[in-house]
């Protein structure tokens, strides 16, 4: 069935069209491609916040790794960064952390958004890879993906280093992870420990999640459920809000509705919390029911000293950007890396709590 | 003066192209990074993906209508490609796919041309479908482990050419077969320019709706195997804006809303376009937020660009007659 | 197609989509009677206010023989400028006149690039979507929290009650949805929209100014996304630059599900008001009953095909009159 969409009928001039058609064409398609340039270069230039880029004075053959002979000698060294989704604070923080390393280091580098698609991912880590950079730092939106991209790097001898979220089971040079599960525990922790204040010592509580395709985001909610539910609590439920607070309000209100008297709710992350705690002081209800969530968001701990929210983990994007850098740095030098798991090669950044002082609170951690 | 009229008309509309070559020259000529062959494959590669799928699609926007389930009939024969490819080898599970797509094709048509489901909410109504039994199929992301499959999508004949942009060609020229030396593809533009009288000509429509979709299916699936292949893994939730980035490319190519025409050729060189302009913010490091204006504003240009032309065109031509009647004012 | 048969197709157009409503409820009911509960209807109402009054807005776009994809971008920009204003210490009002500008001046830019420069609906506002996208991020690129000191003003559209007892959502949604059918029915703009959408170019020799009368329609179209801003941003208590991620198919769902055919002319206000609180409905009741996103999906997915295929069986016996 065909669709009219708001297509004039126009009655054109015949003659007019036929004659001007071959000239026209060529004019216009140069005009359009002469905006285009306009458009991108004046963009460019205008730009000059948080993605820098050099292309002009890197074109550096020096692809290896090992020959440098281990000298401080930066100066030559360019980097690419590709990043999950700059619209996402963790993000911007993880990006203010490379670029102020690789400024301090005296790398150049190059920068890239994967504006959450895993198709751009891959294009733009090859474009870095064809670019010559001499390391590759990738805090990827679908782990997947980074076999393939490991294997493109490997080709080019170009070291590749992982920022949080995951690996894909990838054969990379260093993973930067922040504990997960690790974190859920923390804030299970924590939660018991305002229970007990309050004397509750048994009760429901709920769990609100990403989506299932963000694996490792997952775990954090795993961990809560270890400590709680090992602590004699019971889980009512766990629903999926797709990292979205809109859904998780709504998920928050359903929760309530059919497990009216639970007591602690832990978001996976700081999104869907806020969401949750808004449905919860709309009922009323802020101060009876904690509410945790995870990634140490400004508008978190905002919510935090403002009284809707009990807490969340906190990773440390800016370290974990430093990090990102400096073992690049020393993987370009050839210079073997120290692993906190040689196995994995994973190497960890600290979760820590923001408790309900808004300050971080270092008292509870993982054994 | 006829014959020359004529000639001009049998070259056509291929201003897509020459904004592409003269789009690129420039980028040559301003930056470095597209100076390595590697760029420009890599371009070639990634808009092939976008492009395959854009050979079927430009079958359906000829005829008036869109498929917007694509996005998610590639996430459900990604999830099925990743899970049986380890079972069964490359070729057959490349075969299995494709009826996949035949059968997810033949479902949208048979929605929209015997149910009547308007194609616009059939296939809106499908994509939330697809993509909810790929993900009841499979909730975790898959990694391949079959190095020769993802050769495909990047491996390079005699290092220069892109596999999947000779695929691509392939799949262009047989989809141009179907569309200008088939009688299936005069009748989709046929209907595409009017139903009643595609009805009137005696066009079986209902079943070249059918095939329509088929045909949408059935490229969709060459374009998921690629894109399984160029990303070496699958996820229920992958490819969540290729609607998006299809639509552009067969609209940019030329190819009218209202249907009744349209180019395959025109298609791919739009996918390519587009995914230049991507590559080309990239490197001239367009902040990232700006980016997604600029495309916005680039596509807008792009699509108006022929009422832009006659916008010029109309001025050109006042102004002349202005300046002939100014004439005949001042001989009296 | 015989008396009794046209009749039935009448009242369904009319009714049609309650009638699934009505359905729905009773078996979720069965399955779980907390869910139609009159809390849980009163919450389903409040929900659906957000996508409801959007889908008033689009419902004007579609009737005209177009549709509005950038509205979702459009909610994200809208609750971004509340929340920086509120934050700056602005008063409520001020925050959401700034906000409904906004919307209005997004709609212009819609309504320009289909009139003036003649692109297509569909595409235009696909190019819009992403470009007002961007905008908001450069705006403002973080979520930010409104806190009780700045929100009070602002949370009386959420939780507060006219009168003491008529909950503001549903009051929000029962205007908008009572301004609509008075402007479809019985205004000259309502009728213009409905002539440009059955045939546009015998509207323009009818003397209709089409173009002013589009850009006014997706000016309505971007004011109802924005006041649907409002709203979402006084529920999470948020200003967040995704916060309209997905959203235009959520309006467009309940507009189509009300019977608004798609190719323009005819218009159905009770039954996108009733698509609205169907979609929330379904996703609602088995989010009680614990199934997970998936089937939410594919419910709603069942609930449109159906719907759609009643639709078609009655285009089908009408074709057969021909």
């Amino acid at each position: 069935m065909k669709l009219r969409f708001l297509f004039p009928v126009k009655q054109v001039r015949i003659d007019q069209i036929k004659k001007r058609r071959v000239n026209m064409k060529k004019v216009t398609s140069i005009l359009l491609a002469m905006m285009l340039m306009l458009t991108l270069v004046s963009c460019g230039n205008s730009s000059g916040e948080t993605t820098s880029n050099t292309t002009s004075d890197t074109t550096n053959d020096t692809k290896s790794t090992g020959d440098e002979g281990g000298s401080a000698n930066t100066g030559n060294y360019t980097i690419g960064f590709s990043v999950y989704d700059l619209s996402n604070e963790y993000f911007q923080s993880m990006m203010e952390g490379v670029e102020a390393a690789a400024e301090e280091n005296g790398v150049t580098l190059i920068t890239h958004d994967q504006k959450s698609s895993e198709s751009e991912l891959v294009t733009g880590a090859t474009n870095l890879i064809n670019q010559g950079v001499d390391a590759l730092i990738v805090s990827p939106c679908k782990p997947e993906v980074m076999s393939t991209i490991v294997d493109l790097a490997k080709e080019s001898n170009i070291p590749v280093i992982i920022l949080d979220i995951g690996d894909g089971g990838s054969d990379k040079d260093a993973i930067v992870v922040s504990d997960m599960y690790g974190g859920g525990q923390i804030a299970g922790k924590y939660a018991l420990s305002l229970l007990e204040a309050d004397s509750v010592t048994e009760g429901e509580f709920a769990i609100i999640k990403c989506e299932e395709s963000a694996v490792y985001a997952i775990q954090r909610g795993e961990g809560f459920k270890s400590i709680m539910e090992e602590a004699g609590f019971t889980l009512a439920t766990e629903l999926v809000a797709n990292s979205d607070t809109t859904e998780a309000y709504n998920a928050m209100q359903d929760i309530l509705t059919s497990y009216p008297d639970v007591k602690v709710i832990f978001a996976e992350n700081d999104n869907m919390a806020l969401g949750a705690a808004s449905a919860i002081d709309e009922a009323g209800k802020t101060g009876e029911i904690l509410v945790f969530g995870f990634d140490g968001n400004e508008s978190a701990v905002e919510a935090i000293l403002d009284g809707t929210m009990s807490g969340t983990i906190a990773q440390q994007p800016v370290e974990i950007g430093r990090l990102g850098i400096e073992l690049a740095i020393q993987r370009i030098n050839g210079e073997e890396l120290e692993f906190d798991n040689p196995d994995t090669k994973e190497i960890y950044a600290d979760v820590y709590l923001i408790d309900s002082t808004g300050e971080a609170n270092h008292e509870f951690t993982v054994e | 003066m006829e014959k020359k009229r004529r000639f001009h008309i049998e070259y056509g509309d291929h201003g897509i192209l020459y904004a592409l070559i003269i789009f690129w020259i420039v980028l040559i000529i301003t930056n470095e990074n597209f100076r390595g062959l590697a760029f420009f494959q890599t371009i070639l590669t990634k808009a092939s993906l976008n492009a395959i799928c854009g050979i079927g699609m430009t079958f359906a926007v000829i005829s008036g209508a869109f498929d917007l389930s694509i996005a998610s009939q590639v996430a459900l024969n990604g999830v099925v490609l990743t899970l049986i490819l380890p079972k069964i080898g490359i070729f057959p599970s490349i075969i299995v796919i494709l009826l996949l797509g035949v059968l997810m094709g033949t479902i949208n048509g048979l929605l929209i041309s015997k149910l009547r489901i308007p194609s616009f909410i059939a296939t809106l109504a499908m994509q939330m479908a697809y993509r909810a039994v790929a993900q009841l199929i499979n909730s975790s992301p898959v990694v391949i482990d079959n190095s020769g499959f993802k050769k495909m999508a990047t491996y390079k004949i005699a290092g220069i050419i892109p596999t999947a942009f000779l695929i691509c060609i392939i799949l262009g020229i047989i989809g141009t077969i179907i569309l200008r030396k088939m009688k299936l593809g005069r009748d989709i533009l046929a209907i595409g320019n009017s139903q009643e009288a595609a009805i009137i000509s005696g066009i079986n429509v209902a079943k070249t709706e059918i095939m329509i979709y088929l045909i949408v299916g059935l490229f969709t699936a060459a374009s998921s195997v690629m894109i399984v292949s160029y990303l070496g893994s699958s996820n229920y939730g992958m490819q969540s804006e290729l609607e998006f980035t299809v639509i552009s490319a067969v609209v940019l190519g030329g190819t009218a809303l209202i249907g009744g025409k349209g180019s395959i050729f025109n298609t791919i060189v739009a996918a390519i376009f587009l995914i230049s302009i991507r590559s080309a913010m990239d490197s001239f490091g367009v902040d990232s937020y700006w980016q997604r204006v600029v495309e916005g504003v680039i596509l807008i240009i792009a699509f108006s660009i022929t009422e832009i032309r006659n916008i010029i065109n109309t001025v050109l031509v006042k102004r002349k007659a202005r300046k002939q009647l100014s004439v005949q004012k001042v001989s009296k | 197609m015989s008396k009794r048969a046209k009749k039935f197709w009448l009242i369904w157009d009319r009714i049609g989509i309650l009638c699934i409503l009505l359905t729905v409820m009773i078996v979720f009911g069965i399955l779980d009677s907390k869910i139609v509960s009159p809390t849980q209807l009163l919450t389903a109402l409040n929900r659906a206010a957000v996508s409801g009054i959007a889908a008033a807005g689009m419902m004007f776009a579609i009737c005209a023989g177009g549709f509005d994809l950038s509205v979702g971008s459009i909610l994200s920009l809208t609750s971004c400028i509340i929340a920086v204003q509120l934050t700056d210490g602005k008063s409520a009002l001020f925050a959401i006149v700034m906000a409904l500008l906004a919307g209005g001046i997004c709609g212009i830019i819609n309504g320009l690039l289909i009139t003036k420069l003649k692109i297509q609906t569909f595409v235009a506002t696909l190019a819009t979507q992403l470009a007002f996208a961007g905008v908001t991020l450069v705006y403002c690129n973080k979520a930010i929290q409104l806190t009780s000191k700045v929100n009070t003003q602002l949370k009386f559209f959420s939780t507060g009650k006219l009168f003491g007892i008529l909950p503001m959502p549903i009051v929000l949604l029962v205007i908008a949805y009572v301004i609509t059918y008075l402007v479809y029915n019985f205004t000259s703009f309502g009728t213009k929209v409905r002539a440009i959408g059955s045939n546009e170019s015998a509207a323009r020799t009818t003397g209709i100014k089409v173009d002013v009368t589009l850009i006014l329609v997706f000016v309505v179209t971007g004011v109802s996304a924005a006041i649907a801003g409002v709203l979402n941003t006084a529920q999470v208590s948020i200003g967040d630059p995704s916060l309209g991620e997905g959203f235009e198919l959520d309006a467009i769902t309940a507009v189509v599900l009300g019977g608004t055919a798609l190719s323009g002319g005819k218009g159905n206000v009770f039954g996108t008001l009733v698509g609205a609180i169907l979609v929330v409905f379904v996703k609602m009741g088995l989010n009680i009953l614990g199934a997970g996103e998936a089937y939410q999906k594919l419910a709603v997915a069942i609930v449109l095909l159906f719907a759609l295929t009643i639709n078609g069986i009655k285009l089908i016996m009408e074709k057969g009159d021909k």
